[in-house]
């Protein structure tokens, strides 16, 4: 048997069959449309140029997955589940678990995909699949398996304020969960969605996907926090239209597990369109990161950023890939990227692959990736003035990363995510090498 | 008296270049001393490695500080027991807050003394009373680390923190240079200030000019890494009026 064919077995099994038979629902066209597009390619690995970085074959063949089984929240995540004061869901395992999910007075109207697969809310479903490529084979892979997700609309003018998603990953076997989000925003309105990514015990594999529409005028704030143990996989495909005048703006914090890639595919379809990417990765051990962001103009006038910063120990990698593609129309553009990382140890490693395809002539787009160690001389000045080496790091690498916290809009957040950073630097030595 | 600072007949290399051939120089409790010499004598290599920086390898002779070899200690706790280097090029550090820079300093000196930290409360008092004293705006607390600062700020800021953390000896590498009259003013006036029986200063410097306001017990001249002359303040005037080849001349 082949290694695509392996993988396919691995984590299809016999879907296909359950899905179109007895296990049948609303949405089995789109499931079996994933089950199709994922048995074409099975898992994407290191030769196919998207996954070059983050090879989901090597890392995902060496565990078995079980489909993860309802469960109760465990208690040690209630606090974290409960730190913010506002309208939260809670999935664990990727179901909601709607004991300690609390919808209070959300502003913005919430169903369950449970509830679309059960053939409820026909015009939703109908939506859903509208941002995605029907040949992603991880997205496909998600359409196979989704069983739960937050449906959110925010119907037009409305400000409908924070919303909290959780997702936690429990049990003691190593299980996978496919949640399948889909929030839309419509005409001028406004959402602040707070996600956390929890999990404990064995390590888990989850494969998110996350359908956004951000309709004219409206605008979405979006704070992703993944904050998992070592062995967790968190793979999460969001997608994104952008619509005129309307404002996307992502920051995500990616702190712990130990495989985690992000694909953030944003579309700015409509004049004045924006789009923010923010984003902070921190790893030790052998952490793995990946952002691979792809902003399209596909509008004049728009607007784009991302700022990405990295701090990385150890036997730690970051992956950093991010694109910026201006349609022709697409005049008048303004794109920028910057992704930079320091590397706290010699066996530490980046990769970084900043692109521009540029089809306008009127745009003005830049780019910046660097990779380095703390700066010496800075470290120098420090110490000379009684800073102790330990202590003249943590300050050096909390400035780094301070240029991409500016990016988050929401202060209490930003406090929030400077806390689990510094958590993070007191946590481990900055060793220079401990790892033969 | 007691000598502050003894350094005996020190060899430097950097990147494998000899810089100090066999410098000699001791500095009393309560003296403030001058060396001088030309540009690539070595004046920054002798506060660097006075200072504890990387790069600069001691290949012979010895450093002793309050009667301790400084060899093996690192930056930091040199900074502890009370040498000051105040830098020629101060570093700039984005996303430092002065006022915190500042904090942290101060409370690791605290902690080594074994005291307790100053709350912000408490430090923003303190820090508020060493910048009146010594002219300086406020402000320069808020932003970052020397970014954006004129040449007159950095070294302003420089003197605000040797007043702060208040070292037994500090040295000023060439802190003269690059300052008009109002900045110099602030670091000589900083230095002055901090005049006490037990503290002591190494004033490097290229010109005589800002030794009419800091006024030194001892001058000398560095030449090819070594000291070749040594005098009273008379020695920096009469180095004003014959230049540096004359009088480098007539020591060799």
């Amino acid at each position: 048997m082949s290694d695509e064919d392996r993988s396919i077995r691995a984590f299809l099994g016999d879907r296909g069959e359950r899905i179109s038979g007895t296990e049948a629902d609303a949405l089995v066209d789109l499931r079996l449309a994933g089950v199709s597009a994922f048995t074409a390619q099975g898992l994407p690995h290191r030769k196919r140029e998207r996954w070059k970085f983050t090879d989901l074959r090597r890392l995902l063949m060496r565990e078995t997955y079980e489909a993860a089984r309802p469960a109760p929240l465990p208690a040690r995540h209630a606090d974290r589940v409960s730190a913010l004061p506002a309208p939260r869901l809670v999935f664990v395992n990727g179901v909601l678990d709607e004991a300690v999910s609390d919808l209070g007075q959300s502003g913005a109207d919430i169903v369950r995909l449970e509830a679309l697969l059960g053939g409820d809310h026909a015009a939703l479903a109908d939506r859903l699949g509208e941002t995605v490529e029907a040949d992603h084979p991880m997205i496909a892979l998600n359409a196979a398996w989704m069983a739960d997700g937050a449906i959110v609309r925010v119907p037009k003018g409305v400000d409908a304020g924070r919303l909290h998603l959780v997702s936690v990953m429990t049990g003691r076997e190593p299980v996978m969960a496919h949640p399948r989000h889909m929030i839309l925003l419509e005409v001028e309105a406004r959402l602040e969605l707070v996600e956390t990514v929890l999990g404990d015990g064995a390590g888990h594999f989850e494969n998110a996907v996350t359908e956004i529409q951000v309709s004219d005028g409206a605008r979405l704030d979006h704070y992703r926090h993944i904050d998992a143990p070592d062995g967790h996989v968190a793979l999460d495909h969001l997608r994104a239209h952008v619509g005129r005048d309307a404002v996307y703006h992502g920051f995500n914090l990616a702190i712990g597990a130990g495989v985690d890639r992000t694909e953030a595919t944003v579309r700015l379809l409509g004049q004045g369109g924006e789009a923010r990417l923010g984003g902070a990765y921190l790893g030790r051990g052998r952490q793995h990161h990946d952002n691979t962001v792809l902003v399209r103009h596909e509008a004049p006038n728009c607007l784009s950023r991302q700022v990405f910063k990295g701090v990385l120990d150890g036997r730690a990698h970051g992956v950093f890939q991010g694109k910026i593609h201006v349609d022709r129309v697409a005049q008048k553009t303004d794109g920028y990227q910057l992704n930079k990382a320091i590397l706290l140890s010699p066996r530490a490693e980046i990769d970084a692959k900043p692109e521009l395809e540029i089809y306008a002539d009127d745009v003005k787009c830049s780019h910046g990736a660097t990779a380095g160690q703390i700066d010496t001389d800075a470290l120098f000045y420090l110490r000379a003035r009684g800073i102790p080496e330990h202590a003249a790091r943590g300050l050096l690498i909390h400035a780094f990363l301070a240029e991409a916290l500016e990016e988050i809009a929401a202060a209490d957040i930003r406090a929030q995510y400077q806390a689990a950073i510094d958590a993070w630097m007191a946590a481990g030595g900055f060793d220079e090498e401990t790892e033969a | 008296m007691t000598k502050l600072l003894d350094i005996d007949d020190l060899h430097v290399t950097v990147d494998g270049k000899e810089i100090l051939k066999g410098l000699s120089l001791a500095i009393d409790e309560g003296e403030i001393h001058a060396v001088m010499g030309p540009n690539g004598s070595g004046k920054s290599t002798l506060s660097y490695v006075l200072a504890g920086r990387e790069g600069y390898e001691v290949t012979g002779g010895t450093i002793r500080f309050r009667g301790q070899d400084i060899f093996d200690l690192e930056p930091e706790e040199r900074s502890h027991l009370g040498l000051f280097l105040a830098f020629q090029y101060p570093l700039e550090i984005p996303g430092v807050q002065t006022n915190t820079f500042l904090r942290t300093a101060l409370n690791a000196h605290r902690r080594a003394r074994g005291e307790k930290d100053l709350d912000g409360m408490a430090f923003l008092k303190l820090v508020r009373q060493k910048t009146k004293a010594l002219g300086i705006n406020d402000d320069m607390l808020k932003r970052a680390v020397n970014v954006g600062f004129s040449g007159g700020e950095k070294k302003r800021a420089e003197i605000l923190q040797m007043a702060l953390l208040e070292p037994r000896m500090a040295i000023l590498d060439e802190t003269d240079s690059g300052l008009d009259i109002d900045a110099l003013k602030v670091v000589a006036d900083g230095v002055n200030a901090l005049r006490a029986p037990d503290r002591s200063a190494l004033v490097i410097t290229h010109y005589q000019r800002l030794l009419n306001y800091i006024v030194p017990d001892r001058v000398h001249i560095l030449a090819r890494g070594r000291i070749v002359r040594s005098g009273g303040k008379e020695l920096a005037e009469e180095l004003e009026a014959k230049g540096y080849q004359d009088m480098i001349e007539q020591a060799a």
